[in-house]
């Protein structure tokens, strides 16, 4: 069951980058949090056929990527599905947006190719925005930042949970699976016939599991709210850590950066 | 002084009709660790949840250190009997190993200083102070069920219930448990059908049978009479069968 | 259906984070007053049952393909709609920020597409209405599958909007919508298969377990597995049906409503959140345009960024490698005393 070990290693992975160095006053997650989305606004806000000026916005991505020590195929394999969504949603441009941008050499690149391509990698770069802070930030820490910004508390009492019982319930559904499959050889899914009892079952068992879990919070004061300790971090390298980011961001974002280096050279 | 626990005249039934406890009558003392063996559904389970209050609506009257088990002092029994599920992953919900062992005090609003210092001190009798900041979905059976007791040491309970205690523990681990629980003065309360670990560490044993006390006695005793424990299903501790080889 | 952050302007980023917090805060004051502590270790169990139950290859019948199970519709017919939506919430959060499933950007877009529509149109308005006054097994496979078929057309319709609205993409809208909708009527037909078999088979064993059960018994009128197909292929062609029906007629009426909300060149949105999202949008590309629509000597300027380019990222990427070995070697030397 590739799916099954492949979330719980995903799951290993935050987890490992989280009780890292960054629980010993490293930057703040809310400060991580902040600058990925202050990343991915300024990338999907650049005009649809800047490539270039979205091309510095890799520098975010690199330097990341080498800090964090991030191998770039984990983040090809998310980024796949991205990919082919905006193939699709910019393949239109090929066909009716024909204009000549720049013919070299006797290749043709109109605007509907570069407006493509633009979007393409626009998904690319948020997605492994998204991917670098995935694993970069433990859930203690990213619910630590949501409450800061006011999530209710029912919902990160649920993300919390949630992560506990995801690898019980995910190694749960391989053993089903497994004893399914030695009993119904040849077979690659569950079959319509077993659908309901199959799924059925394993809603049966969490729904008992959950009961129990109730049992255990009620049984040591548990009156509607779940108490996780407040994380250390630097305070001052994390405000410097939004500021500096912000900056870089900000002039890769409305200033031609690439060309101005380009022209210097 | 009152008993630990006191069950008089108690029966109890899931489904009307059908009772799952049957006018059960036992009590405890205080310090003493007692054995609960009996076939499945002999009502092992039910006991210890009834001490509790996880199941209520019972007949009789059943006590715990002289407080009636009622709505009105569920606080302050859950607070002095700490109940160990028989399944570690549904003990422990939180995500680290000291979270959820803090659970229990700060619920009971200890401060922070309090909480930690007892957070250690159940984790230092159960020798595992090392895996404090252990993800609980990476520890192993034997870990989660030292770390499920821990979590219920740390509200410093006077008695101690378990629920099968040494299931799906390897032989060291089954060691490890029982120099513990050897080591816990509080009194206990060990619902299991490993006769040997009963052997190993209840002094008294109740043994059930269709939702009715059929003997309560001295272990060693109780544990010898091959008849008795034939005739409810059971079979003699391993280490009193006697070399077969 | 997942939206990745690129398909989304953030102006319509922002509305749709917008819309999905007021469901939320809603839901939240909602379980508040119902003051009830089990539900939040049940909602908790519950999203890692979704998460678990998504890893499931269901083999469709008849095809050599499976499907899965998105889970909204059958949440809310258990825990109920405001606590199934906000168990979904914590299932897209827990993909988005741990799993890097669907962008951050594109979160309250995926909340209000997939949680939304499951939860209040399948769950409070379709299986209510269907199974509320009395349950049966019939009633149950009726009110998943329409429940979880109208939710998904729902669900692809509004991410044909928003990816419209915000005019990242020039295919228009009805090529948009034709390729979206019938794509996911066939993935609400599995959706709703499997929601329906899985609650005949919890409203057979534990009928307590579901939301609004009142305790009138089970019926007996067992379906057998033929009739199920048959009512599966119903649904589909009659949602089918519909679809063209509603395609084939009033294109010009919908694009013309559509062009008036959205316009495929420029937003004339009204509303404070919107106008403010939009204002933020208008900031940021009101800067300008600077480098390449109508650039007359383009070819130099591309040539000159492409060097910058590379020459500025191989000094960021050195001296991003020059810090860490220097960090290392400090931590290194911490350590050594």
């Amino acid at each position: 069951m590739n799916k099954a070990r492949q979330a719980a290693k995903d799951i290993h992975i935050s987890d490992n980058a989280g009780s890292g160095s960054s629980a010993k006053g490293g930057i703040h997650p809310l400060a991580r949090l902040i600058v990925t989305f202050i990343y991915i606004i300024l990338v999907v806000s650049f005009p649809s056929y800047d490539l270039a000026g979205l091309a510095g916005m890799f520098i975010y991505l690199l330097v990341n990527g080498i800090w964090y020590g991030i191998s770039a195929k984990p983040v090809l394999k998310r980024a796949w599905p991205v990919f082919l969504v905006a193939i699709l949603a910019g393949s239109a441009g090929l066909v009716t947006d024909r204009e000549v941008y720049i013919t070299y050499s006797g290749i043709t690149i109109t605007y509907g190719m570069l407006g493509m391509v633009t979007l393409v990698l626009k998904g690319m770069f948020c997605i492994t925005a998204s991917y670098i802070l995935s694993v970069t930030a433990s859930a203690a820490q990213i619910c630590h930042a949501l409450r800061l910004i006011h999530v209710p508390e029912e919902i990160i009492m649920v993300i919390l949970l949630m992560h506990r019982y995801l690898i019980v319930l995910i190694k749960e559904v391989e053993r089903m699976q497994q004893a399914y499959k030695l009993r119904a050889p040849g077979r690659k899914g569950i079959q319509f016939k077993n659908w309901g009892s199959f799924a059925g079952l394993l809603l049966l068992r969490s729904m008992d599991r959950a009961e129990e879990v109730y049992e255990s919070m009620k049984l040591r004061g548990f009156h509607g709210s779940l108490k996780y300790p407040l994380l250390k971090s630097g305070k001052r390298a994390s405000i410097l850590y939004v500021f500096l980011w912000g900056i870089f961001l900000f002039i890769f974002r409305f200033f031609p950066v690439f060309q101005i280096a380009g022209s210097l050279l | 002084m009152a008993a630990d626990i006191e069950f008089k005249n108690v029966t109890f039934s899931y489904d009307k009709g059908k009772n799952v406890l049957h006018d059960i009558c036992f009590s405890i003392e205080h310090g003493v660790s007692t054995g609960l063996i009996g076939a499945n559904g002999a009502g092992k389970s039910t006991i210890l949840k009834l001490v509790t209050g996880l199941v209520t609506g019972y007949q009789g009257t059943a006590s715990v250190q002289g407080s009636i088990v009622n709505k009105d002092n569920m606080a302050d029994i859950r607070r002095k009997a700490g109940y160990v599920f028989q399944d570690a992953d549904s003990q422990l919900f939180m995500s680290t190993v000291y979270e959820d062992v803090a659970f229990g005090p700060a619920n009971y609003g200890c401060t922070e200083e309090e909480t930690e210092q007892r957070v250690m001190e159940a984790l230092r009798k159960v020798n595992m102070e090392k895996l404090k900041d252990r993800q609980i979905y990476r520890m192993s059976g034997g870990e989660k069920k030292l770390a499920s007791i821990a979590t219920i040491l740390s509200m410093k309970p006077e008695i101690i219930l378990l629920d099968e205690p040494s299931v799906a523990l390897d032989p060291g681990n089954r060691k490890n448990l029982i120099q513990i629980l050897n080591g816990m003065p509080e009194t206990k309360v060990i619902a299991s059908h490993d006769l040997d670990l009963v052997l190993d560490t209840c002094e008294k044993t109740i043994l059930l049978a269709g939702g009715r006390i059929i003997k309560y006695g001295d272990t060693k005793e109780l544990l010898q009479d091959k008849e008795l424990l034939e005739a409810y299903g059971l079979l003699l501790p391993l280490c009193l069968q006697g070399s077969r080889i | 259906m997942h939206m990745a952050d690129a398909l989304l302007s953030p102006a319509v980023a922002g509305t749709m984070y917008a819309c999905s917090s007021i469901a939320a805060g809603y839901s939240v004051k909602k379980i508040r007053k119902e003051d009830n502590d089990k539900k939040i270790p049940v909602m908790g169990v519950m999203g890692a049952f979704v998460f678990a139950a998504q890893m499931i290859n269901f083999t469709i019948p008849g095809t050599g393909s499976s499907g899965h199970l998105c889970g909204g519709m059958l949440l809310s017919a258990v825990l109920g709609p405001e606590a199934g939506f906000i168990t979904m919430i914590g299932v897209l959060l827990v993909q988005g920020f741990l799993f890097a499933d669907g962008g951050l950007l594109a979160l309250g877009a995926n909340i209000w597409n997939m949680a939304f529509y499951g939860c209040f149109i399948g769950g409070m308005v379709i299986w209510r209405h269907i199974t509320g006054k009395n349950m049966s097994r019939k009633r149950i496979i009726v009110a998943s599958m329409a429940g979880s078929i109208i939710s998904l057309q729902l669900g692809a319709f509004s991410v044909t909007l928003e990816t419209l609205a915000s005019g990242v993409t020039k295919l228009p809208f009805a090529v948009f919508l034709a390729a979206m909708q019938p794509v996911h009527l066939a993935i609400g037909c599995v959706e709703g298969a499997v929601t329906a078999a899985v609650l005949v088979f919890i409203y057979e064993t534990r009928p307590e377990l579901l939301w609004n059960y009142k305790g009138n018994g089970i019926k007996e009128n067992r379906l057998s597995y033929k009739q199920v197909v048959i009512v599966f292929a119903a649904a589909a062609a009659v949602t089918g049906g519909l679809l063209s029906l509603m395609a084939s007629s009033a294109p010009d009426g919908l694009e013309w409503s559509i062009g008036k909300v959205a316009g495929t060149t420029e937003l004339e949105a009204e509303g404070s959140i919107y106008s403010l999202a939009e204002g933020i949008q208008s900031f940021t590309s009101l800067l300008p345009d600077y480098s390449l629509k109508n650039g007359s000597s383009s070819a130099g300027t591309a040539f000159s960024g492409i060097l910058g380019g590379i020459a500025v990222i191989a000094v960021c990427a050195i001296a991003c490698y020059i810090i860490k070995y220097f960090r290392k070697k400090a931590l290194k030397g911490q350590e050594n005393e």
